[in-house]
């Protein structure tokens, strides 16, 4: 399928300079393919051996859309993606849904949606829509995407007019996701339960390869308020998971030989991540800013073991974007990753303990200034440049955590990224 | 007093300039006569779909020309870079397509006078024919 979906991208970018392919009314077809490279001067960020180089960073997707009535569409997008560990250029189904526009101000959508999120979640994957190469990592983390990208389920969304006032998009949905095993959460709970197991038992042999997540609840919604001034937007998002992590079945060795069989059972919360957004657009400037507050928690269910595990994060960022030129820009920003506050479980039969204060302050923020110029070489092609300054790691950042002992962190880091992209 | 005179003044001198770099048009038969700069802009950004009577409207844009540009900085509030990437992103999350292109004044009144649901604009010196030009309240 990945060969495919190669193929076909390759020939169009060898014969279209168009947007799309119109196949008669029946069927759009629209497609692109991005490659980036990655250079970090430590901490191997987000992508492996990144120390040395790495151009494990790619997307490519294909979008099929067409109208079955005036009022009812239906589309589907295929992507491959390779982002370090995570992706290798599988070729998955990205969204896949059909819409239902009853009114401007009502519509329905039903399948896998990508999720609306602040200004850019439903672009995560699509570089040439964005004028920088990587999103804010406060705000739109890698380690978090199997959470953010997209969902199944359904979307109620509408404009409704505000006379004066301007006018509001309204997304409200509700669903549910599939994981796996190398997807980020995942590794983090499976890294969660082997040390809980350790902790159960002092056993370092009684350790899962793997753990299953199955979300029960998952919910949210986005207001954007268009406002009077031209081109200024502001928006809230909001979205909850509840969702149950068992292990498979472990066996445990007392010390009197006894083999006690277990199967860990945990309740997963992100009880809220919330973001206050806004961009404003003034001739050839664009200021897009945006601050959340996330929350997750771990309880074991296991003999009412309960809470281990409760953090708090607190994310801000803001880019400007200056048009110099027609087919050019470049962008400024600043992205802040901090820890509020982190509870564990030291000891097992204990209330779990506040060690927020026991983590170095470097390694409870993360503060990231960036600079990137993109050139649009046409319509169909565009090419990035970016470059980053950061103060911490916000040791969150699992791919920091399992690529990169702690002793060898650094705290004062850069990194420097180039990316081309086609589209059509 | 004075500023609603201004205000007047300030609206007609828009809406001078947009009579003077391009007409906007529909089919003879739409009973559509005036629109709001906003119901525009909503149109040219998917968000307004449907006519008062409830079929679906179809824009389109004359785009090799220098209208377009004039166009979208007057009626929608982007420029052709932002206006490209606002479609494309509708494409890429499946929430929306493009206006059609059209490369001529005489393509885009082709177009319209053959389907009852359009809306487009021409240069402001062009024969419009059987068309219908929309007033800018």
């Amino acid at each position: 399928m990945k060969k495919q979906l190669l193929a076909i991208i390759l020939v169009v970018m060898g014969i279209t300079t168009l947007f799309g392919i119109d196949m008669g009314n029946a069927l759009s077809v629209h497609g692109f393919v991005s490659q980036g490279y990655i250079y970090s001067s430590g901490n191997d960020y987000l992508v492996p051996d990144s120390k040395n180089g790495s151009s494990e960073i790619n997307e490519a997707g294909i979008t099929f859309s067409t109208h079955l009535s005036s009022k009812l569409s239906l589309g589907m997008q295929f992507l491959s993606r390779d982002f370090g560990d995570a992706g290798n250029n599988t070729t998955k189904l990205d969204w896949a849904f059909a819409d239902y526009h009853y009114k401007d101000w009502l519509g329905f959508r039903f399948g896998k949606i990508k999720t609306p999120m602040g200004l850019y979640n439903e672009i995560r994957d699509i570089d040439f829509l964005r004028p920088t190469v990587y999103l804010s990592q406060s705000i739109y983390d890698e380690q978090y995407r199997s959470f953010l990208v997209a969902f199944q389920g359904g979307d109620i969304y509408g404009n409704v007019p505000l006379g004066n006032a301007g006018d509001m998009d309204y997304n409200a949905f509700i669903g549910n996701m599939n994981f796996d095993q190398s997807d980020i959460p995942l590794k983090i709970y499976k890294k969660v339960a082997n040390s809980f197991l350790y902790q159960l038992t002092g056993d370092i042999n009684a350790s899962v390869n793997s753990v299953n997540l199955r979300v029960n609840d998952f919910y949210g919604g986005t207001v954007f308020w268009n406002t009077p001034i031209s081109s200024l937007r502001l928006g809230g998002s909001y979205y909850k998971i509840n969702a149950k992590l068992t292990t498979p079945r472990v066996n445990l060795q007392t010390p009197d030989g006894t083999v006690l069989p277990l199967i860990l059972e945990a309740d997963m919360k992100i009880p809220h991540r919330y973001l206050g957004s806004l961009e404003y657009i003034v001739g050839p400037f664009t200021l897009a800013s945006e601050y959340g507050e996330q929350t997750n928690q771990i309880s074991v269910v296991n003999n009412n073991i309960g809470k281990i595990f409760d953090r708090k994060d607190r994310m801000f960022y803001t880019n400007l974007t200056y048009q110099f030129m027609e087919k050019m820009s470049a962008t400024a920003s600043y992205s802040s990753s901090e820890l509020v506050n982190e509870k564990s479980l030291l000891a097992v039969g204990q209330p779990i303990t506040d060690i927020t204060d026991m983590i170095p302050d470097w390694q409870k923020h993360r503060y990231d200034y960036g600079l990137t110029l993109k050139y649009d070489i046409s319509f169909n092609w565009s090419i990035k440049a970016e470059a980053h300054s950061v103060d911490g790691v916000f040791l969150s950042s699992s791919e920091v955590l399992e690529n990169v002992p702690e002793n060898d962190l650094s705290k004062n880091w850069n990194y420097y990224l180039a990316k081309i992209s086609f589209n059509f | 007093m004075k500023k609603i005179i201004l205000s007047i003044i300030i609206s007609s001198i828009f809406i001078l300039a947009f009579a003077q770099d391009f007409k906007i048009v529909v089919n003879k038969t739409n009973s559509i006569s005036t629109l709001s700069k906003s119901d525009i802009k909503k149109i040219y950004t998917g968000k307004k779909k449907a006519w008062g009577n409830g079929s679906t409207i179809v824009p389109i844009v004359l785009k090799k020309s220098p209208v377009f540009g004039k166009f979208l900085k007057q009626a929608v509030h982007k420029n052709s870079s932002q206006f490209n990437s606002f479609w494309k992103r509708a494409v890429f999350t499946g929430t929306g397509n493009p206006p059609k292109e059209f490369n001529s004044d005489k393509d885009v009144i082709k177009f319209i006078s053959q389907n009852p649901h359009a809306i487009g604009f021409v240069s402001g010196n062009s024969k419009i024919g059987n068309l219908k030009e929309i007033t800018l309240k």
